[in-house]
This record gives C-alpha cells, sequence and structure tokens, in this order.
C-alpha cells in the first residue's frame, strides 16, 4: 500500500515535470494565411442549416474600462460599442460614407452647419424609440466629456439641437473636413431616457444601445455576454450571441485560440503571426495600422534644434533594417507622417535616403564632426522599445551616441507630453483613420502643451494644417496635405519610420472577418459557413 | 481564547495601517500622471487639471490620505479611476475565484509537499530521495509564468485534458492551481524533509525504536508530530506567497481574480482600486497568520499549556 501511494507521488511530480519537456512541440504544420476575406452581409439566411454555429467567442485582451462610449477611449471598450451601439453616419474601409442612423446629411455651403435626418422607427434595445432627442443628448455627453475620442467632436462643435423629431442640427465653429468621419466612427449613440433614468454608473453597468447587440451580462475581468437585436433595423445579425472573453495575456489569447476556446482574436500579437498562420482551422488577417512609428525632435534641444542635425538623423536611419529588426519584417516603411491607412496618405511620396556618409558630412557642417553623445526616454514596451534599440545601432554608425532611458508608461507619458526630451521614437494611432488627427495634433502651434511635443512653431505649416482641418473639398485637403508633408520633410520636423500591422486571426470556418486599421470589427457582418 | 484572537484581531489594525501608508505613498510620489493614463493622450492639459481636481489629486498628500482613511473607515472606498465603478464591489465579483485558485494550490502543496518530504526523510539517500530532491529543485526554479504556459500547450492544447483558461468549473483551476504551487509547494517539501531528518536523529526516536516500536510507529507516532509544527508554520506563511504568486498565475490562465484585478489597477495607476486589493491581500495573511498560531496551539501542548498559565 505504502509502495503504491509513493509511486503515484512520484509520478504526480514526474508528470508536472515531464509536461514542459513535451510542451514545447508545436500542434500544427500548414499554411493557411491570407490578407483579408470577401464582405459579407449581415443577414439571416446563413444560418438554415441547423448545424452551423450561432455563437461566437470573441477574444479581447484587455478589459473594456467603460461599456458608456462616453467614458473612456479604449480600444478593448470600443470592441462592444461596435457591436451594441449604432452611429448616425457609418463609414467602409475605403473611406466611403453610408447611412446610419441618420438616413441623409447635407452639410451648408460655407461647412459650418450638418443637418442629418435621422431615420424613423429605429428602436433601443429597451422598445423605446430613436429620435432626435436621442442623438443630440449622446453627441452633448461626448462634447462634455474630456475623455479622447470625444474630443473630436467638441473641439468642433459649437451647438447641437434638434429641429424637429428626427433632424439634427450641427453647428460648428469653423468648418470641419472630417466630420463625417467623425460622426461615422466613435460617435455612438445611447438610450437618452435609459441614461437619464439609470444615472451614468447604473448606466455602465446596464447599458442601451441601438445596435446589432444587446447587452445580457457582465463578469468584470472575465467576459462580456450580448445577444442579437432581432428587431435591429437593418435586419437581424447572423451571428446570435457573442462572448467576448478577457485574455490579458496575449500568448494565453493564442493558445485559446488554437484550442477553439476562442472564434476570433482583435488585436492578435505580431510575434504570433508565423505560428497562427501555421495552425490548421485558423485565418490571420493583417491591414496596415492607423498609425505609425517615427523619430520626433524637441525644437528646443539644444543639439536638435538646429535642423543640420535633424537632417543628419534622417540620413543615418535605415527604415527596411529598421523594420526587420523592430517588427520582423511586419511593417512598411513610410516617407510621410500619414500612413497608407488614413486619409491623406500621400501615395509615392518621396523619401530621404538611407546614406551614412551624408549623414556625417552634416554633422560635421553642424559643428559636431566627431559625432555627440545624448540620452533618449522609451517605454517598457516593445512597440517603442525595439525601434529604439535598433536607431540606437543606426546612430552609432554616423558617431552618434544614443543612451536608451527606458521608463514605466505613465513616466514616459509625462516626460513626453512635457517634452522633457532631446529625441525620441514616437509612435500615435489615430482613432479615426483619418490624417488629420495625426499630422494636426502632432505638428499645429495650437497644441503646443497638449500634444505637439516637439514644440513646432511654423506659419506655414499651420496654414496647411488649418486647410486640412477647415476645408470640406477633397482636392483642396489632398494638396494641403502634400504640401504638410513637404514642410515636414524640408525641416526635418519629424523623421516618419514605419508603419506596422493591424491584425486579428479568427476559426477558418469564420467567415466576413476583415482586418481593420482602427480595430473596428463588426461582428454583425459575419457568418458560420456551413 | 476569545481575547487572544481580539488581540490579535486588533494588532492587524495599525499593520493595516501601516501598509495603506505605504501603498498610498508609492503611488501618489512614484512618477506616471494618472489623469493622463486615464484620459489619454488627446486630453488637453485643462481636462487633466479638471480631472486632478475632480479627484483631489491637487490636495497635499496627507489630506488626500486621511481623507481616503477617513472615508474608508465609513465602508467607503471610492471608485476605480479608471473604470468608475466602486472598487469593493469590483473586488467582492473577484475574491471567490482567488480563494477557490489559492484553496486549490494550498490542498496540492500539502497532499504532496508533505508526505514526499516525509517519504524522502524517512528514505534519505535512496534514489527516491534524490529524485525528490532534484524535482523538488527544478520545480523551485521554473518560473510560474513558463510553466502555466507549458501546462496548457500540453495537458490543454495537446491532450485535451483541462481547458486553457476561464474559471467556471473545477476542471478549470486544475492548471492554474498546479501552476500557482509549483515552486512553494517544492519549498514545503524541503523544508519538511529537513525538520523531519532532524526529528528523527532525536535520542527519543532511537529509544523508540531501541524498545521495539514498529517503524510506522516511529515514524507517525513519535516524529511526524514534532516535525509538523514548523511545517503549519510554513504553510502558512506560504499563504501570502501564494496570495502573491496568484498575480502572475491569473493572469496567464486568464482568470478575473484579485491579481489580474490588481495587475490593471497598477498599470492604470489607479490608486483607489490598487488600495483595496492590497489592503485585501494584507488582512487576508493577517487572518491566515492567526489561524496558523490557534492551530499551533492546539498541535504543540507545550504552547497550550503557556497559553492556559497566561491566562
Amino acid at each position: 500500500m505504502k509502495s503504491i501511494f509513493k509511486q503515484a507521488l512520484g509520478l504526480i511530480l514526474v508528470l508536472i515535470m515531464t509536461c514542459g519537456v513535451f510542451g514545447c512541440t508545436s500542434p500544427s504544420d500548414t499554411t493557411t494565411a491570407q490578407e483579408s476575406t470577401e464582405p459579407a452581409s449581415g443577414s439571416t439566411e446563413a444560418t438554415a442549416a441547423s448545424d452551423v454555429r450561432t455563437d461566437l467567442n470573441f477574444g479581447l485582451t484587455g478589459d473594456p474600462q467603460s461599456l458608456d462610449p462616453s467614458k473612456t477611449t479604449d480600444q478593448m471598450s470600443k470592441a462592444i460599442w461596435y457591436q451594441m451601439y449604432d452611429t448616425c453616419i457609418m463609414r467602409d474601409n475605403d473611406g466611403n460614407h453610408y447611412p446610419g442612423l441618420a438616413e441623409s446629411w447635407e452639410i451648408s455651403e460655407d461647412g459650418k452647419t450638418v443637418i442629418l435626418h435621422i431615420r424613423q422607427g429605429v428602436k433601443f434595445h429597451d422598445g423605446s424609440d430613436l429620435t432626435a432627442a436621442d442623438i443630440v443628448f449622446s453627441l452633448g455627453l461626448l462634447c462634455d466629456s474630456p475623455q479622447t475620442t470625444s474630443k473630436m467632436v467638441s473641439m468642433s462643435a459649437e451647438n447641437i439641437f434638434a429641429d424637429d423629431d428626427y433632424t439634427v442640427r450641427i453647428e460648428l465653429a469653423s468648418p470641419f473636413g472630417a466630420i463625417l468621419d467623425v460622426l461615422s466612427c466613435d460617435t455612438r449613440i445611447v438610450c437618452k431616457s435609459a441614461y437619464e433614468s439609470m444615472g451614468a454608473e447604473e448606466f455602465n453597468k446596464s447599458p442601451v444601445g441601438s445596435g446589432p447587440y444587446k447587452f445580457v451580462e457582465r463578469k468584470t475581468g472575465e467576459k462580456i455576454v450580448l445577444e442579437a437585436n432581432e428587431d435591429y433595423w437593418r435586419g437581424a445579425p447572423t451571428i446570435k450571441k457573442i462572448t467576448f472573453k478577457i485574455m490579458t495575456d496575449s500568448n494565453t489569447a493564442v493558445l485559446a485560440l488554437e484550442k477553439g476556446e476562442l472564434d476570433f482574436l482583435s488585436h492578435a500579437p505580431l510575434i504570433a503571426r508565423q505560428e497562427l498562420m501555421d495552425t490548421d482551422g485558423i485565418n490571420w488577417y493583417e491591414t496596415d495600422l492607423a498609425g505609425n512609428i517615427y523619430i520626433v525632435f524637441n525644437e528646443d534641444s539644444e543639439i536638435f534644434s538646429n535642423p543640420l542635425v535633424r537632417e543628419a538623423i534622417a540620413y543615418a536611419v535605415d527604415k527596411e533594417e529598421m523594420v526587420i529588426g523592430a517588427v520582423e519584417g511586419n511593417g512598411t516603411p513610410q516617407s510621410t507622417m500619414v500612413p497608407p491607412s488614413d486619409a491623406g496618405y500621400i501615395d509615392g511620396f518621396p523619401d530621404i535616403p538611407h546614406d551614412e556618409e551624408k549623414a556625417k558630412e552634416l554633422l560635421a557642417e553642424a559643428g559636431y564632426p566627431d559625432g555627440f553623445s545624448f540620452k533618449t526616454i522609451t517605454q517598457e514596451n516593445a512597440t517603442y522599445q525595439k525601434p529604439a534599440e535598433v536607431l540606437q545601432g543606426q546612430l552609432r554608425k554616423v558617431g552618434i551616441n544614443m543612451e536608451i532611458e527606458v521608463l514605466e508608461r505613465g513616466t514616459f507619458n509625462d516626460q513626453m507630453h512635457a517634452s522633457n526630451f532631446d529625441m525620441l521614437v514616437g509612435h500615435w494611432t489615430t482613432p479615426i483613420p483619418d490624417g488629420y488627427f495625426l499630422i494636426y495634433t502632432l505638428a499645429h502651434s495650437s497644441n503646443i502643451g497638449n500634444q505637439n511635443f516637439s514644440r513646432i512653431n511654423d506659419p506655414e505649416l499651420d496654414a496647411q494644417l488649418d486647410i486640412i482641418k477647415t476645408s470640406v473639398d477633397e482636392a483642396e485637403r489632398t494638396a494641403a496635405f502634400r504640401r504638410a508633408d513637404e514642410i515636414i520633410q524640408e525641416n526635418t520636423y519629424f523623421v516618419p519610420l514605419y508603419t506596422f500591422k493591424a491584425a486579428c486571426a479568427a476559426n477558418e470556418k469564420l467567415m466576413g472577418v476583415q482586418a481593420d486599421p482602427v480595430y473596428k470589427f463588426q461582428v454583425y457582418d459575419y457568418y458560420w459557413a456551413e | 481564547m476569545l481575547r487572544f484572537i481580539l488581540k490579535r484581531l486588533l494588532m492587524l489594525l495599525p499593520v493595516l495601517i501601516g501598509i495603506s501608508l505605504l501603498i498610498f505613498a508609492i503611488m501618489s510620489l512614484t512618477p506616471g500622471d494618472p489623469a493622463r493614463l486615464v484620459l489619454g493622450s488627446y486630453a488637453t492639459e485643462e481636462d487633466l487639471n479638471a480631472w486632478r481636481e475632480e479627484h483631489d489629486l491637487n490636495d497635499p498628500f496627507f489630506v488626500r490620505y486621511f481623507d481616503y482613511i477617513g472615508d474608508a473607515l465609513h465602508g467607503d472606498f471610492g471608485n476605480s479611476w479608471a473604470t468608475n465603478n466602486n472598487v469593493l464591489e469590483e473586488l467582492s465579483y473577484r475574491i471567490p475565484t482567488t480563494l477557490k485558485l489559492t484553496a486549490g494550490a494550498m490542498f496540492l502543496m500539502i497532499i504532496i509537499g508533505v508526505p514526499v518530504g516525509i517519504i524522502s526523510a524517512v528514505k534519505q539517500y535512496t534514489p527516491m530521495d534524490y529524485i525528490t530532491t532534484i524535482l523538488a529543485l527544478i520545480l523551485t526554479s521554473i518560473p510560474a509564468f513558463w510553466l502555466g504556459l507549458m501546462l496548457m500547450l500540453k495537458f490543454s492544447l495537446q491532450l485535451d485534458w483541462f481547458p486553457a483558461t476561464g474559471s467556471d468549473t473545477f476542471k478549470h483551476f486544475v492548471l492554474p492551481s498546479v501552476t500557482l504551487t509549483a515552486a512553494i509547494m517544492a519549498n514545503l517539501l524541503r523544508m519538511t524533509r529537513s525538520n523531519m531528518l532532524e526529528v528523527i536523529r532525536q535520542d527519543y526516536i532511537r529509544t523508540a525504536r531501541a524498545k521495539g516500536a514498529t517503524e510506522n510507529r516511529v515514524v507517525f507516532k513519535h516524529a511526524l508530530r514534532n516535525a509538523l509544527l514548523p511545517v503549519i508554520t510554513i504553510i502558512g506563511l506560504n499563504f501570502g506567497n501564494l496570495m502573491g504568486g496568484a498575480l502572475i498565475t491569473e493572469t496567464v490562465f486568464s482568470i478575473a481574480g484579485v491579481g489580474t484585478l490588481l495587475v490593471t489597477a497598477v498599470r492604470m495607476k489607479d490608486t483607489p482600486q490598487v488600495m483595496i486589493c492590497i489592503l485585501f491581500i494584507a488582512a487576508a495573511i493577517g487572518l491566515i497568520n492567526l489561524i496558523v498560531d490557534i492551530i499551533y496551539m492546539f498541535v504543540d501542548p507545550r504552547l497550550k499549556t503557556q497559553f492556559l498559565k497566561a491566562r
């Protein structure tokens, strides 16, 4: 008896240990990579066969901060909003706008008034009718909130009111070129009566929208469950139940996807790209992120206020090598600050070539024939740290010794926002795929003290950025984007480095999935293959 | 006995207050602006100031601390800065999950660590002893996040015996409990072994053997009772390690417990949420140690006599 007991114990221990050794083998072998699939309709026809699944386990790599669209800015929360709330206008991946809650819209000739004609017969999840009052209330909430995305509306809207039950009038302080994009992305419409009766805190716990999915339950840190809104104005969704599973460790999320505990993984980690592509039954989807990695200089810095030094750095950088070293080749070198997935991207804009000799000449001309040393800051996050490390090696070749200080996120943000640096590798993503949100924010002189960390104050650049902000004429906007890119390059205000992939991965039988530059995944478009 | 428990509970209060001051100071004095983390990159300086004002962050440190303690003594631990949810409510959702995980790990630690330690000591310098000693050394050295992933790969993905993530059923807790307990169980095993070895060499054991007692009687009746005394203390102390280890294990297995709540809160510099989590962990460790001391009194007749005399 005693020996059996001993043997059993020994076996348990050996099992625990050996799993580590066996656990290293990979479970799969074939490749099923693809860029993106065909768009699918959200109609209900696809579920005719009874054995076709109608549920979806959606993996999120963070716990959503708030289900109230006026209360936060984090992408995990947005993943839920996209399913529960509608926008007035909708936008496809090519940047075309089409009717949402607003059947049609008009923009006045001076560009300062937007009139939305609201669709009749739309109902909220609690059964109440959606009217102009709900739109005015929701946009008002966004304007009053200090959170990121809301700024997009509040920075432009002077007055929002209802002309009648189904007409909303938005009066802008000045014309705003990206107003339709703003109304089609994160400006989500909530049910006014529910919000007012519950109060913000309770509304966050049982939110009411008009979107294709209704809130069922939330276990914080664990899961959020939504069910289909059968009365949805665009037709009931095919997927009837979504369970958002929170997996803060991305390795675990990848494992859960491989095991089938997840059907879809938003924000799929690029490091698992090859592994997931090689896994049977999983499809990988990727597109260029609506954001970029770039070098930002402090115009007040003793060294980098000299344009020759900035130019030398631009010549010293090898972007191809940077993409390989920092993101394992999963990126695209950039010649402009605006990335390809944003409106305002100028295709084929010439880049400054990699030329170490030229860089050394420029440094000598600037008074640093033997190079110089300085300290940069970065944050403990591969997105920032890896390009900084690659850059360190590249600058060393032209005699510049860059010491890197790694800070935690909060401290890094503080230092960056206080312009307490000489030069650093920055990363910016736009909540809406429009280049305005990137270059206007980072380079307009009115943002000095806020997001213009470089403290750029260039009236010529400001003039172009103002056109980008206020013009509603696409050709005029494009010309302004081109000129702004030129001014930035001529003065080397920034050195754009690269953009990388925004990815998701899904069960291969899940149809209708598309990668999105701002991770805007709409489960309404998904359905299961038979 | 009741007086002893009350006294110990009262002693817990200054400990908790000390910890609260320490954590509050760490959260307040370390760099990193919570306003910026919460409001995001597009927020303007005005927005940030308004937010700081709303959350009293412009007040001096001690004013804020005593306000916090004052509210806390009234049961109001505040709302999370990041999610605006009531932090006590949020914590209460997570406690059962973490307790289940910790209890599972503790159970495994005791049922494996103690017997294997005893066998290892009784059979000193045999292959069994060598194997367990080496295994214990390896288990102590393996980082939990790696062990967790490896267990998941083997027993979840390849063998499909257990689910990889979640916390709905008993099965969900098996792999996390093993991960959490591995290093600590190995530690307990080594401690049990060395205590047992020490006791086994005592004169009274030799006497017991000399009078012709069977080996089982010598080990279980005479040696084990004495060897277990320090082991009980170690089990109590290890509870703290388990609570700390739960931070990593919960993250690896995507379990919504106190650990993941704390990690997320620290990343966001969400002081109210961090405070309540740490205070809970501290109180739990304090209570477990109290329970261990009470058990100790029952197990060790010397202490019981002392206690009775003192009374």
